[in-house]
């Protein structure tokens, strides 16, 4: 029994290893120093270039608005994600919800650069958006969508959106309608019961889909550089630079390190409000009920 | 209890995974083989030209060439570096700048042999350096719309014109190694050594630019669908918009700052086969092919410029080079700087 547990629990050890194991390498390597003039890295062993990172503001700059951003774009796919999820789990035709959920998948499969030149055509100054705004007559000169910080949230919350609707659809889905039915008939209005009943029991799906999004736009790379016309850089771009311009991989490395830590914390926060938020529902829900 | 856990379909996949590795590695590139070389370039460049000329070199040596894309030589070096002991890359496309630094490696790279380093009596200054060879070069030009801009453009001060408001696109300081800067140094009173002017002339600069390129198919796209009408960047990217159907013209303004794309040699097993490429490379026949095709200048002396360069031909007065090492030292400095003050 023992060996076939050891047995079993093997690949999943050696998946584990190889994945940290590439993180202790970059932490190596995060101690080293580029040789001057070479692609070439050496020693001496130094924390040179974590302190470098992290008492230099401009440096640390790019990681607060990477922060910033990352948390504004996920509370945004939230905000326009929850009723998405919540329309297609409750409407009563199975070929709309099909439909809906079909459409989010091809949307989530398709890939990120052709999605990111599909808005370039959409977002352009002669651009679908523009053009129409044009002929209507709504504006004389076409509104800069693209190639700044606007255009690649835009294009950001598209890529989110349906990470968060197909978390938050199933939550929403095994929510038994008579919770619902039954606060309308004691006399709550529609929004009160969204206020009270669905969200708040739907909560701990909520900071799941928080999660996985923010994580996802912390370390957006394709959609910065591609939409943001050399304007927008984040902390995944600011590496790339490290790596393939300055040649300076040491650096990088100490970075990616530090990039992780913050978005491990960051995680792990959000982890413990779905725990809370969990306990309450749990509780609040079996003492109304006791 | 090991014959329960490796019975039926597991053993068949384990036994087919097994049955295929020979198949596997048959596919991976063989340490020693000299019938074929791999080489690592742009895809573009492989398709325009370098594709047709990898053909008939296997017809006249019976050797294969095997592309190895790379999106940028920045990617390809770190690809090659990873490789360690045994790179699976015999030829390494890149920039002169990239070049300058990466061939320091003596684990690396190989220093060119005779019969490449013969040829630089035919050459053009520059071309050839120990270890690395140029294919051909190119002036950094400006490209424009003629159905967008109405006059023409001759001067690199013209970009600064108002009437260039929200139209450009320029490439950024890590494309074209810092020439961007370099170029508004110049144009602005500056040099490689004062850099300043350089930074104030991008600042004076950003309201007309749309965007900061990184990418030239990101900047081809952009002139196409005309959210600008005038392009900092190579010739070669005015031939692909003229393939695509639109209308540009290219302007070389004074000075005109020069770039080689050049070849290094790897140090691997098929390492003779691979100079043997690069000296074909360096053919008359493979040369007029490039100015053609690629529409970028021959190195060879006596290869004639493809008609439509002729008109583009910098005067060789008017062009300027810079130290390598110089810009290899800033580059990332430069880059910071550039994104702190000017792209944000």
């Amino acid at each position: 029994m023992r060996i076939s547990q050891l047995l079993l629990g093997f690949p999943a050890a050696l998946i584990l290893s190889v994945l940290f194991g590439a993180y202790a390498v970059f932490f190596a390597v995060g101690l080293l120093t580029a040789v001057p003039n070479t692609a070439d890295v050496a020693g001496p062993v130094t924390l040179d270039n974590y302190a470098r990172f992290l008492f230099e503001p401009s440096y640390l700059a790019i990681l607060w608005r990477t922060l910033w951003l990352s948390t504004l774009l996920a509370v945004l796919t939230a905000v326009l994600g929850y009723p998405v999820a919540y329309f297609i789990a409750r409407t009563p035709s199975s070929f709309l919800r099909r439909f809906m959920l079909g459409a989010l998948v091809v949307t989530m499969l398709a890939g990120s650069v052709s999605r990111a030149y599909s808005w370039l055509v959409i977002l352009g100054n002669r651009g679908l958006i523009n053009s129409f705004l044009l002929w209507t007559g709504l504006t004389d000169k076409t509104v800069p969508l693209v190639y700044n910080e606007l255009g690649v949230s835009i294009a950001l919350v598209h890529f989110l959106l349906p990470f968060f609707v197909l978390t938050v659809f199933g939550a929403i889905k095994n929510l038994p309608t008579s919770l619902e039915e039954s606060a309308r008939n004691l006399g709550a209005g529609r929004a009160r019961v969204m206020a009270k009943i669905v969200i708040p029991l739907t909560f701990p799906a909520i900071a799941g889909g928080l999660a996985i999004v923010f994580s996802l736009a912390m370390s957006a790379f394709v959609f910065p550089l591609v939409l943001g016309g050399g304007r927008v850089r984040l902390l995944s771009n600011f590496i790339y630079d490290q790596v393939f311009v300055a040649f300076d991989r040491p650096f990088a490395a100490a970075v990616s390190l530090i990039f992780l830590v913050v978005a491990l914390t960051a995680l792990m926060l959000l982890t413990l409000l779905q725990n809370h938020t969990r306990r309450l529902a749990a509780g609040g829900f079996g003492g109304k009920g006791a | 209890m090991m014959t329960r856990f490796l019975t039926g379909a597991t053993r068949r996949a384990v036994l087919g995974a097994l049955a295929a590795l020979p198949l596997v590695a048959s596919a991976l590139p063989a340490s020693a083989d000299t019938d074929e070389i791999y080489v690592q370039i742009w895809g573009t460049t492989w398709q325009s030209a370098l594709q047709d000329i990898a053909e008939r070199f296997e017809d006249a040596t019976g050797i294969a060439v095997v592309p190895v894309t790379q999106a940028s030589s920045s990617e390809g070096l770190v690809r090659l570096q990873s490789a360690g002991e045994d790179p699976e890359i015999d030829v390494w496309f890149t920039t002169s700048s990239l070049a300058a630094r990466a061939t320091q490696n003596d684990d690396l790279f190989l220093d060119l042999p005779e019969s490449v380093t013969e040829l630089a009596p035919d050459l053009v200054a520059g071309a050839i350096a120990p270890r690395y060879a140029a294919a051909y070069f190119y002036p950094m030009s400006v490209i424009y719309r003629t159905d967008m801009v109405d006059a023409p453009i001759t001067t690199w001060k013209d970009l600064w014109d108002a009437r260039f408001a929200n139209s450009l696109a320029v490439p950024d300081v890590t494309t074209y190694a810092g020439r961007s800067l370099l170029i508004s140094a110049i144009a602005n009173g500056g040099s490689i050594d004062d850099i300043d002017p350089g930074f104030e002339g991008l600042k004076a600069l950003s309201p007309n630019v749309v965007m900061f390129y990184s990418s030239d198919a990101t900047a081809r796209q952009a002139l196409a669908q005309g959210e600008v009408s005038t392009l900092v960047a190579t010739p070669a990217q005015a031939k692909r918009m003229r393939d695509q159907g639109i209308e540009v013209e290219v302007a070389t303004p004074a000075p005109t700052p020069m770039l080689f794309d050049v070849m290094t040699l790897v140090d691997t097993p098929r390492a003779d086969a691979a100079a043997k490429f690069i000296a074909y490379v360096l053919s008359p026949e493979s040369q007029k092919l490039i100015s053609e095709r690629l529409n970028q200048f021959p190195v060879r002396k006596d290869t004639p410029v493809a008609e439509a360069l002729q008109s583009i031909k910098p005067d060789p007065e008017n062009t300027i080079s810079f130290d390598e090492a110089k810009v290899n030292a800033n580059i990332g400095e430069w880059n910071e700087r550039f994104q702190r003050e000017v792209a944000q």
